[in-house]
């Protein structure tokens, strides 16, 4: 998956910022330190990856499909486990089909009762539920970021964000605004507001348009189940 | 017999109540109790009663002093007390079986018949078996009478009759097992 280009947006924040003014390099990815308010390059290239890291939680937060590209499987997890600590909703839990670890098991997605409560007395009262573990098995629950399930072992599939700063990691379809978050975020005292106010906008925008594609996670649907 | 496990009968009967996955585990919890309703139940029916009759080859007692305490055959082959009279029970000596006594004089006074058929009466969870001429009984007896299966024990046949059972069970009760339909699964 292409990712935004960091020079390509460095050059066209440097241009619309003038922080490379003529003579010299009219479109350059480094500022010519001829203008007062933009005199670091380094100073231009973080605010493009702040805005990268935004757009990234934006994704991760609201399960937007470019989601995919930060979700990771945790080992594989006993019952009552704490999950790693991770921004946004955890993803599909798994229970391994058959009831090992071994690298010839098939992982598949686990079933979610009507409540935490069914897991634990199904733990505590097995024989009431089959003749045989394989009778109870698959089902798991998270609550307060930890999970319980009837199987021997679960996973979960969660989404894991390092920021980065030096390339940037959201999809490349988001470039522009990355551009106009830029230059929002380079806003300085004594700057034209007409310019900045468009691009402020520009950059809302665009982050109002990944969340408005938000889903539902299954944690919430848990807790929605929990109460209908 | 039937191959279902308590897994897919939660399935089958969450499907015919029209609740969601979510509940299944909950369904499974009846599947117990509902083969002890059908093993009530086809007990008190003269037809279907021949379902469920325990195998005389592996259902035995042993007799000591003219009475057998039938507490194993009831906690492991999960025979019905109440029903015992509905089934036969035979004496390796005899080629008929057993007669059923009842009655308060039972084991006190001789009966009209007592001296020519074998007979046999129950006082609690003891079994007293008498022979012809009123000769108490040794050795061991066998029995083919109600008791309620286990899924494995449980015909193909009565597979419908268990779901049927269970979503007795389920409408029987109470609380959230019956939830409005569609809930999201």
């Amino acid at each position: 998956m292409a990712v935004v280009d960091i020079t390509r947006v460095q050059q066209r924040v440097v241009a619309i910022l003038n922080a490379a003014p003529p003579p010299g390099a009219t479109f350059s990815a480094t500022v010519s330190g001829k203008q007062g308010r933009y005199r670091s390059t380094e100073e231009i290239q973080y605010a493009i990856l702040e805005v990268d890291n935004a757009f990234c939680r934006d994704l991760i937060i609201t399960g937007h499909p470019y989601r995919s590209q930060f979700m990771v499987v945790t080992d594989p997890l006993t019952t009552n486990s704490l999950i790693p600590a991770h921004i946004g909703g955890q993803g599909m839990i798994e229970v391994s089909d058959d009831d090992s670890v071994s690298d010839s098991a098939v992982w598949l997605p686990a079933l979610t009762p009507k409540s935490q409560d069914d897991i634990t007395t199904v733990l505590a009262f097995p024989t009431n539920y089959g003749l045989t573990v394989a009778d109870s098995k698959g089902w798991a629950w998270i609550s307060d970021n930890r999970v319980v399930t009837t199987s021997p072992y679960c996973r979960i599939r969660y989404p894991q964000f390092t920021p980065n700063y030096t390339t940037c990691q959201a999809d490349a379809s988001l470039e522009d605004g990355e551009v106009s978050g830029a230059v929002a975020e380079l806003f300085k005292d004594g700057s034209d507001g007409g310019l900045f106010d468009r691009h402020r906008q520009l950059y809302a925008d665009t982050r109002a348009e990944i969340r408005a594609g938000a889903e539902v996670f299954p944690s919430l649907q848990m807790a929605e189940r929990q109460v209908a | 017999m039937s191959s279902l496990s308590y897994a897919a009968i939660g399935d089958l009967v969450r499907q015919r109540l029209n609740l969601p996955v979510s509940t299944r585990l909950r369904m499974q919890s009846l599947v117990g109790n509902a083969l002890q309703r059908l093993g009530n139940q086809f007990a008190q029916n003269p037809y279907n009663r021949q379902y469920l009759l325990s195998d005389r080859a592996t259902t035995t007692v042993a007799l000591a002093g003219g009475k057998a305490d039938l507490t194993t055959l009831i906690n492991t082959s999960q025979i019905e007390l109440e029903y015992l009279m509905f089934g036969y029970i035979w004496h390796p000596s005899y080629t008929s079986p057993l007669q059923w006594k009842r009655g308060p004089d039972i084991g006190a006074i001789q009966g009209p018949f007592d001296g020519v058929f074998p007979h046999c009466w129950l006082e609690g969870i003891h079994l007293y078996a008498k022979g012809t001429n009123n000769a108490v009984l040794s050795g061991t007896l066998s029995l083919a009478c109600p008791y309620i299966p286990t899924l494995a024990q449980l015909p193909t046949q009565l597979e419908n009759d268990l779901i049927d059972a269970c979503v007795g069970l389920a409408r029987e009760t109470p609380d959230d097992y019956m939830e409005t339909p569609g809930h999201p699964a």
